[in-house]
């Protein structure tokens, strides 16, 4: 092969890549387009098996010409969940693939479907496994364990019954991304204020590209923590009366719960130093884990979606682990500055057994 | 009364500047007025920079025009999100003006003011 005839596609592949990274960890609205479906049918050049997203690299033949596509589908994390590897497509596949078609106009689609010979490729499966309906594990002391109960168990809390923020009886349409159907319905999803309807109706409008946990890789602060597909471990410690909050997705950062009315030794206020998950002081009511945060700073979006909240926000978080399976969690809000009066929104987690937290970093913003 | 001698002046200037460019590198997701606000009003005899420092307590707008010996207190200041659009009185003065670049954190209010029986434009970046 020629390299004159080598180095168009070479270079067409390497922007595909090139732009793919540019905009990398996102929304999937942010960047594609529900409204503009294709279909694609072309061969497999390369297949990038990383976070956050896969990406498989196509040749598609039009009449004499030969476009370079990439096709973007779901973290390798959430791919290897449902079974799939990173040579489950290679080079020189024949694949068919229909999705969404990227935003900005480039060759990138998003793969809802891939097939291989007529057998679907690279798909993800909603499906959760059941809960355990094995009793609440306990200590020696008789209280809840909000994970395992040490001896070198792994397991963590995921699949989050609802992965956006919206107060409880309300009902309202949006996607897992907390991407409205109808924008108009903001004001339904909590009890904003003005101010913070325009702004939430804003980053709506913009398809959440703002997203800071995206764009700048901030922290998942507040509840957002406990709505992450790659889940969140809850670890004891006892001895030092605390437990931590140890998050899948936001680079392995966490949040401490004194168990104890902490106000001395370094934190000593809320004004001072506010922090992306706060400060949270716990503990016990009749076997349910009753948290209070304050001193949060304005510099995340403590929920999918993009609901703002400024630095006077509240939390009381509660969790109650009703069986080894299931973890019911409820948050009150309570934030003057953003909403007329306290809310509640509640969702359950479940506990996968047996399995370390899977880890993804956020790295060089974007990606 | 000691003097000031050149270096120190670049020191500042580069400790401002570092300052500013490190600010506007972080987000701030809150309310959209709350924080430092730099630019500047033509016309103004008094000086055509303008500080604005501002504050969301949950009802009501507050801050300062031009921290220092020659401030003003905000008397009142209304935000109205339906057009994004900012009311300011202090002292003598009364400020009309837009948001701009709303979704970045070194967003701009500008517009016109009047005030001691002059009149003019103003634009503010947020730091």
């Amino acid at each position: 092969m020629k390299i004159r005839s080598v180095l168009p596609w070479s270079l067409g592949a390497l922007a595909l890549s090139v732009t793919a990274a540019a905009f990398a960890h996102h929304p999937l609205s942010a960047k594609f387009d529900s409204a503009k479906e294709t279909t694609l049918t072309g061969i497999v050049t390369a297949v990038d098996w990383r976070n956050p997203h896969t990406h498989v690299f196509m040749n598609v033949t039009r009449g004499n010409t030969v476009e370079n596509w990439a096709v973007e589908l779901e973290s390798p994390i959430i791919l290897r969940q449902s079974g799939w590897a990173a040579d489950s497509l290679k080079p020189g596949d024949q694949i068919n693939v229909s999705g969404m078609l990227a935003r900005n106009g480039t060759r990138q689609v998003w793969g809802e479907n891939v097939t291989k010979g007529g057998t679907a490729v690279y798909t993800v499966s909603d499906a959760r496994p059941a809960p355990s309906t094995e009793p609440t594990p306990r200590w020696p002391d008789g209280t809840v364990a909000l994970g395992t109960t040490g001896g070198g168990q792994d397991g963590y809390w995921s699949f989050p019954s609802e992965t956006v923020m919206v107060e409880d009886g309300v009902n309202v349409p949006m996607d897992k991304y907390g991407l409205l159907t109808n924008v108009n319905d903001a004001a339904k999803v909590a009890p904003l204020q003005p101010w913070a309807l325009g702004i939430y109706k804003l980053r709506q409008e913009r398809q959440l590209q703002d997203d800071p946990m995206f764009i700048n890789c901030k922290p998942p602060g507040g509840p957002r923590q406990f709505q992450s597909e790659l889940g969140v471990q809850l670890l004891e410690d006892k001895e030092n009366a605390r437990v931590f909050a140890l998050v899948g997705s936001g680079n392995r950062n966490y949040n401490i719960i004194y168990m104890y009315d902490r106000q001395t030794g370094l934190v000593t206020g809320d004004d001072d130093n506010p922090l992306y998950y706060g400060r949270s002081n716990g503990h016990w009511e009749d076997g349910t884990l009753v948290v209070n945060t304050k001193g949060f700073n304005e510099d995340f979006w403590f929920s999918n979606g993009g609901l703002p909240h400024t630095d006077l926000l509240q939390l009381e978080q509660r969790f109650t682990r009703t069986s080894k399976g299931t973890m019911e969690y409820s948050v009150t809000v309570n934030d003057p500055g953003a909403y007329t009066r306290p809310w509640t929104a509640s969702w359950t987690l479940q506990w996968v057994d047996g399995e370390e937290m899977p880890v993804h970093f956020c790295q060089n913003n974007r990606q | 009364m000691r003097g000031i001698s050149i270096n120190n002046v670049k020191k500042a200037f580069f400790a401002v500047l570092a300052l500013g460019l490190f600010s506007t590198a972080i987000a701030q997701e809150g309310h959209p007025i709350k924080g430092s606000w730099i630019g500047e009003w033509q016309g103004n005899p008094l000086g055509t920079s303008l500080l604005m420092v501002m504050n969301w307590d949950g009802k009501a707008i507050t801050g300062i025009i031009n921290p220092g010996t020659d401030n003003l207190e905000i008397k009142t200041a209304t935000l109205n999100p339906a057009d994004w659009s900012v009311h300011i009185e202090a002292g003598d003065y009364k400020l009309d003006g837009k948001f701009a670049r709303l979704e970045l954190p070194n967003r701009s209010i500008s517009g016109t003011w009047t005030g001691g029986g002059k009149n003019g434009s103003f634009e503010i970046v947020r730091q």
